[in-house]
C-alpha cells in the first residue's frame, strides 16, 4: 500500500506548529500557553507568597527594594488537543484522487504538525455518526496508531455532521483545535455542528475538501446524475446553460457557508483536489493564521 | 477496380447496429455526484436540432462506422486490374554449379545475381506458371510448376550454390519432362555463368560469366621412393588477362612447403613441391593471394590407404595360391578362432560345409551339393567355353598343363568357363547368398603355379567375386561423386571436411562428399581419409564470345491480373481502430471522477 505522507514531505512540515489566538486551559505541559500560572521560562507575574510555595520562585532582590515577599510566575505552557474531524461519507470517494484520501493525507500531516509540538492529537472520522476514533494522546507512536486508522478506512455511508459532532462532543469532553475536514455538500447541513462545537469553546479550523470536476463539471449530453450517498437520481440533458446553473446555484451555497463561517471567525479553507498538498500546509494555512 | 466477394458488403448492414448501441449507451450514461440538492431542480438542457448533430457526429462513432465500412471493404476483396507480362509457362533455371560461388569484379557473388534476376523474373511474370529448377552435376527442381508465387519466391530466396559441377542440358531438358515436357514451357529462363550448349526452344539465357581466374587445376602426392616422405605436384592455371603472382604451398598439417609463382595470362604450370617426412595421409595445397573464386584456389589430396582383405583359409595349405592372393590384393588370413567376417573364403584340397556362404574360392575342393570332387584320374583335352569370360581376362588357358584333374560334379545354374573334357576346371556360380569360383584341379598337379597367367587368374576369379576385393579404394574423388564406402570396410563413423559427424549411408554403400575438403571414414579395419575437390572444369572461364546478359527473348503476351488492395484497406482498418479505442480511453479519462 502506498504510504499516506513521505518522509520528505514530513520533514518540510518539521518547522509548522499552530497559531492558536486565546489561551485555552490544558491539562499537560506543551508549547500553547495557558491561563495558569506555570514553571516554563516565560514569566508571566509576582504574587505574594503564600505558605507552601516553593522558596525558589521568591523574589529576593525585590524582598530587598520593597520588604514584601513576592513569589514570581510563569506562564504555563500547556498541550492543546488537536482533533481531526474527518468526514469519510460515500461522497468523499469521488474525484480523482478522490477527496478521502486527499483528507487522509491532510489529517496524517496535521497530527504530525501536532504530534511534533507535543499536542495531543485524535482522530475522529466520521460519516453519518462517528466512527473508530483514535482519542488524544501525545508521542510518535500515535502517529502510528493515526495512520494505521487512516489507511485502513474506507469512505461510505451518508453525511450527518451534527450527528458526528453530538458523537464527538460526547467521546472528547476537553476542547481544543478541531480540524474540521469535509466536502460539506449535503443537504443535512453544517450550522449545527460547527455551532455546538465552537460553543464547548473549541477552536475550529474548516477544511472544504471538492474535486475540480465539482466546481466546474465537464459533463454534456443526457446523464443519469446519481447520488453517491442517497442512491436517488435525476435525468438531465446537460448543456452549456445547465452547467452554469449549476456552477451558480453552488457559488450561493458556498457564500452561504462562507458568510456562515466568517459570522463565527472559524477560518475556512476552500480546498480543490488538484492543489497541492504542500501548497496547502505551507501556504494557504500559514496566510490564514493557521500554522507558522 | 473490381470486387472479389462484393456480398461481403452486406456486412455494412451492422453499422445500423452501432449506432443504435451508440444511442442506448448515451441515453444510460450514469454520473455519480456527492449529493443530489444542487443539480436537482436543474432545466434540463433543450436537445436542439445542433446537439442532435453534435451528437450524431461524435468522433468515436465516426471512427466506429469507418472501421466497419473498411472491414467490409477489405472483405469484399478490392482489386485494380493490372496488365502483366504473360507466359503460358516459364521456367526459371539457377546454374548451381560451384563456379556460381565465385564474385565478379564488383564483388558480387554470382549466385546472388542469378537468385535477383530470378525474383525479377518471378515479379515481372507474375501469374505466368513457373517451376525453378537449380542445374548442377546434381540438378533438382527448388519448385515445381504453380502460378503461386510464395513457394518459388522463397526457394529462389533460400537456395544456394552447390558445390558441384556443371550439369548438362539432358539433365535439364529431364527435369522439364518431368514438369510437363518442354512443350508447356515459352520461355526457359537459364541464369548461369555459361552457356548451356545446346538449342533448347524457348531458351533465354542470361550469363555472369566467370573470365579472370587463377586456381589450382590439379594436385597430386606421391611417397617418395626412398620411403621418406613425400612430394606434391601441383599445376596452377592462370586464366586470366593479367600476370598473377603469389606463393603456391602445401601442408599435410604440420609441414609446410612455399614456391612463389608469375604466371602469364592464360599460363598453366606445374610446381613440385618436396615435402620430406611427411607420409600425409591428407594433403591441402592452396595459393597466395586469393582471387574472386576462392573455393578453386585450395585442392585436397590423399594417400590411398592399405585395406587388407580378410582370408578365411580352409583345408590345406598352399604358398602358391597364398603368393597369387597376395599379388591381387592386401590380404589377412583370419585365424581359425577368428569371429570376424572373412572378405573371401579359400578352401584347398578340402570339403566346404553346405552352408558356407560369401564369396568363395574352391581349389580342387567339394561344397555340399554345389560341387562335388572324387577321385583323380585323366584329363581330358582342354575346353574354353567362354573365351571372353571376365575369369579369362589377360590369361592364356593354353598355356595352362593339368597332369591329373578329379572328377567334378557341379550343380546346375553355374558357368563352366574351361572343361577338362566332360570336367569342369574352371567354373562359376552366383546367387543371393554367394559366389563361388571353382578350380578343379589339384595345383600341385597342374602348373598353374608356375606360370604367369595364375596371379592374374586368381585376381580375375577375386574381381568377379567381389570387385571390391581386387580394387585399392578411393582415395581422391570429385564433389559429388559417389565413393563407395564398403572398399574401405564396414563403416562405423564418417567425419566431414570440419570435423563434423556426418550421417552414415543408409541402404547405401555409397556416400557421396557434397563439400570439398578431407573426410574420414572410421571401419572396422581402420581409419582412412577420402580428399574431395572441385571439378576443374569449374575453374575454366566462359568462352570469349559470351556477352554478359545474353538474351534471345522470345516475345511474349500480356495479360491482365489483379492487384489485391485488401492488405491496405485492412491496415487501414487497423489504425481507425487504434485511433478510436485511444479517443475512448481519452474521453473515459477525462470523465472518470
Amino acid at each position: 500500500m502506498e504510504p499516506l505522507i513521505d518522509e520528505a514531505f514530513l520533514r518540510r512540515l518539521a518547522n509548522l506548529k499552530f497559531i492558536v489566538k486565546g489561551r485555552r486551559k490544558g491539562k499537560l505541559a506543551g508549547t500553547h500557553p495557558s491561563p495558569r500560572a506555570g514553571t516554563s521560562v516565560e514569566f508571566a507575574d509576582y504574587r505574594s507568597y503564600s505558605p507552601g510555595d516553593d522558596f525558589r520562585y521568591i523574589d529576593w532582590n525585590l524582598l530587598g527594594r520593597l520588604d514584601r515577599l513576592l513569589v514570581k510566575t510563569f506562564v504555563h505552557e500547556s498541550d492543546r488537543p488537536i482533533y481531526l474531524l474527518l468526514d469519510f461519507s460515500a461522497s468523499m470517494r469521488l474525484g480523482n484522487p478522490p477527496k478521502a484520501l486527499y483528507a487522509a493525507r491532510f489529517g496524517a500531516a496535521i497530527a504530525y504538525i501536532g504530534l511534533r509540538e507535543l499536542d495531543r492529537v485524535g482522530l475522529y472520522p466520521f460519516s453519518d455518526q462517528l466512527l473508530p476514533s483514535v482519542a488524544p494522546r501525545h508521542g510518535m507512536r500515535q502517529m502510528t496508531h493515526i495512520l494505521h486508522v487512516l489507511q485502513g478506512i474506507s469512505a461510505t455511508g451518508t453525511t450527518s455532521l451534527d450527528r458526528a459532532v453530538e458523537g464527538f462532543l460526547a467521546a472528547s469532553r476537553e476542547s481544543g483545535l478541531v480540524f474540521l475536514v469535509s466536502d460539506f455538500l449535503s443537504r443535512t447541513g453544517y450550522q449545527e455542528g460547527i455551532s455546538r462545537l465552537l460553543h464547548r469553546g473549541d477552536d475550529v479550523v474548516v477544511v472544504q475538501i471538492v474535486d475540480p470536476g465539482e466546481l466546474h463539471p465537464q459533463l454534456e449530453g443526457s446523464l443519469e446524475i446519481h447520488d453517491v450517498e442517497g442512491g436517488r437520481a435525476v435525468d438531465l440533458v446537460v448543456g452549456r446553460r445547465t452547467l452554469i446553473q449549476y456552477e451558480r446555484r453552488l457559488e450561493g451555497y458556498l457564500q452561504e457557508l462562507t458568510r456562515f463561517l466568517a459570522g463565527h471567525r472559524v477560518p475556512y479553507f476552500l480546498v480543490p483536489t488538484d492543489l497541492p498538498l504542500e501548497d496547502l500546509i505551507h501556504e494557504r494555512l500559514r496566510v490564514g493564521g493557521v500554522l507558522q | 477496380m473490381t470486387l472479389v466477394t462484393p456480398a461481403a458488403l452486406y456486412l455494412l448492414s451492422a453499422s445500423g447496429g452501432i449506432v443504435l448501441l451508440y444511442f442506448l449507451h448515451t441515453r444510460s450514461r450514469r454520473e455519480e455526484v456527492s449529493d443530489l440538492f444542487l443539480w436537482e431542480g436543474l432545466e434540463s438542457e433543450p436537445r436542439s436540432r445542433a446537439a442532435r448533430v453534435r451528437m450524431k457526429l461524435d468522433p468515436i462513432l465516426l471512427l466506429e462506422l469507418l472501421v466497419l465500412a473498411l472491414v467490409t471493404f477489405a472483405l469484399a476483396g478490392p482489386a485494380l486490374r493490372v496488365a502483366r507480362p504473360h507466359l503460358v509457362g516459364m521456367a526459371i533455371v539457377l546454374d548451381g554449379s560451384a563456379s556460381m560461388r565465385s564474385q565478379t569484379d564488383d564483388g558480387a557473388v554470382r549466385y546472388e545475381l542469378a537468385r535477383k534476376a530470378a525474383l525479377d523474373l518471378l515479379r515481372r511474370y507474375r501469374g505466368s506458371p513457373v517451376t525453378v529448377i537449380q542445374l548442377s552435376h546434381s540438378p533438382r527442381v527448388l519448385s515445381t510448376l504453380s502460378t503461386d508465387r510464395s513457394n518459388p519466391e522463397r526457394a529462389v530466396s533460400l537456395s544456394e550454390p552447390t558445390y558441384l559441377s556443371d550439369g548438362s542440358a539432358t539433365d535439364l531438358l529431364a527435369l522439364l519432362e518431368s514438369q510437363g515436357g518442354t512443350s508447356r514451357f515459352d520461355r526457359i529462363f537459364w541464369l548461369g555463368d555459361r552457356p548451356l550448349g545446346a538449342s533448347i526452344p524457348g531458351l533465354d539465357e542470361t550469363l555472369f560469366p566467370l573470365d579472370e581466374n587463377l586456381s589450382i587445376s590439379a594436385f597430386q602426392v606421391r611417397a617418395n621412393p626412398d620411403g621418406w616422405g613425400s612430394t606434391g605436384f601441383v599445376e596452377l592455371s592462370n586464366a586470366g588477362r593479367s600476370y598473377r603472382e603469389g606463393r603456391v604451398r602445401i601442408t599435410d598439417g604440420s609441414r609446410t612447403a612455399t614456391l612463389p609463382f608469375l604466371l602469364a595470362p592464360g599460363q598453366k604450370q606445374p610446381y613440385v613441391l618436396p615435402l620430406p617426412g611427411s607420409f600425409g595421409p591428407a594433403f591441402i595445397a592452396s595459393v597466395d593471394p586469393k582471387d574472386s573464386f576462392p573455393d578453386d584456389d585450395v585442392r585436397y589430396f590423399a594417400l590411398s590407404g592399405r585395406v587388407d582383405r580378410r582370408i578365411r583359409w580352409v583345408g590345406e595349405p598352399n604358398r602358391y595360391l597364398l603368393a597369387a592372393l597376395e599379388a591381387a590384393m592386401p590380404l589377412v588370413v583370419l585365424l581359425p578362432d577368428d569371429p570376424s567376417v572373412p572378405d573371401l573364403t579359400v578352401v584347398y584340397s578340402s570339403a566346404a560345409p553346405e552352408d558356407l556362404t560369401g564369396n568363395i574360392l574352391l581349389v580342387h575342393s567339394s561344397l555340399g551339393n554345389l560341387v562335388q570332387i572324387a577321385d583323380d584320374a585323366e584329363p581330358g583335352g582342354l575346353g574354353v567355353f567362354s573365351p571372353n569370360d571376365a575369369l579369362l581376362a589377360d590369361v592364356d588357358p593354353y598355356d595352362f598343363r593339368v597332369r591329373s584333374t578329379p572328377s567334378t560334379t557341379v550343380a546346375q545354374g553355374g558357368n563352366t568357363v574351361l572343361s577338362l573334357g566332360s570336367v569342369p576346371f574352371l567354373w562359376r556360380y552366383g546367387d543371393l547368398t554367394r559366389r563361388v569360383v571353382l578350380i578343379s584341379p589339384n595345383l600341385m598337379e597342374t602348373n598353374l603355379p608356375l606360370t604367369v597367367d595364375f596371379p592374374l587368374l586368381i585376381r580375375n576369379a577375386a574381381r568377379w567375386l567381389a570387385a571390391s576385393l581386387s580394387q585399392s579404394p578411393v582415395a581422391t574423388a570429385l564433389v559429388g561423386d559417389p565413393i563407395l564406402a564398403s572398399n574401405f570396410g564396414r563403416l562405423f563413423r564418417l567425419k566431414g571436411p570440419s570435423g563434423e559427424n556426418l550421417p552414415l549411408p543408409e541402404g547405401s554403400e555409397l556416400f557421396v562428399p557434397g563439400v570439398p575438403g578431407v573426410y574420414a571414414l572410421t571401419t572396422d579395419r581402420g581409419t582412412y581419409t577420402v580428399a574431395a575437390n572441385l571439378d576443374p572444369r569449374e575453374s575454366e572461364p566462359a568462352p570469349d564470345n559470351v556477352a554478359v546478359g545474353a538474351s534471345n527473348a522470345a516475345a511474349e503476351s500480356r495479360a491482365e491480373s489483379l492487384f489485391g488492395l485488401w492488405p491496405y484497406i485492412a491496415a487501414l482498418a487497423l489504425l481507425a481502430l487504434v485511433l478510436e479505442d485511444a479517443l475512448y480511453r481519452g474521453v473515459a479519462w477525462r470523465r472518470s471522477p
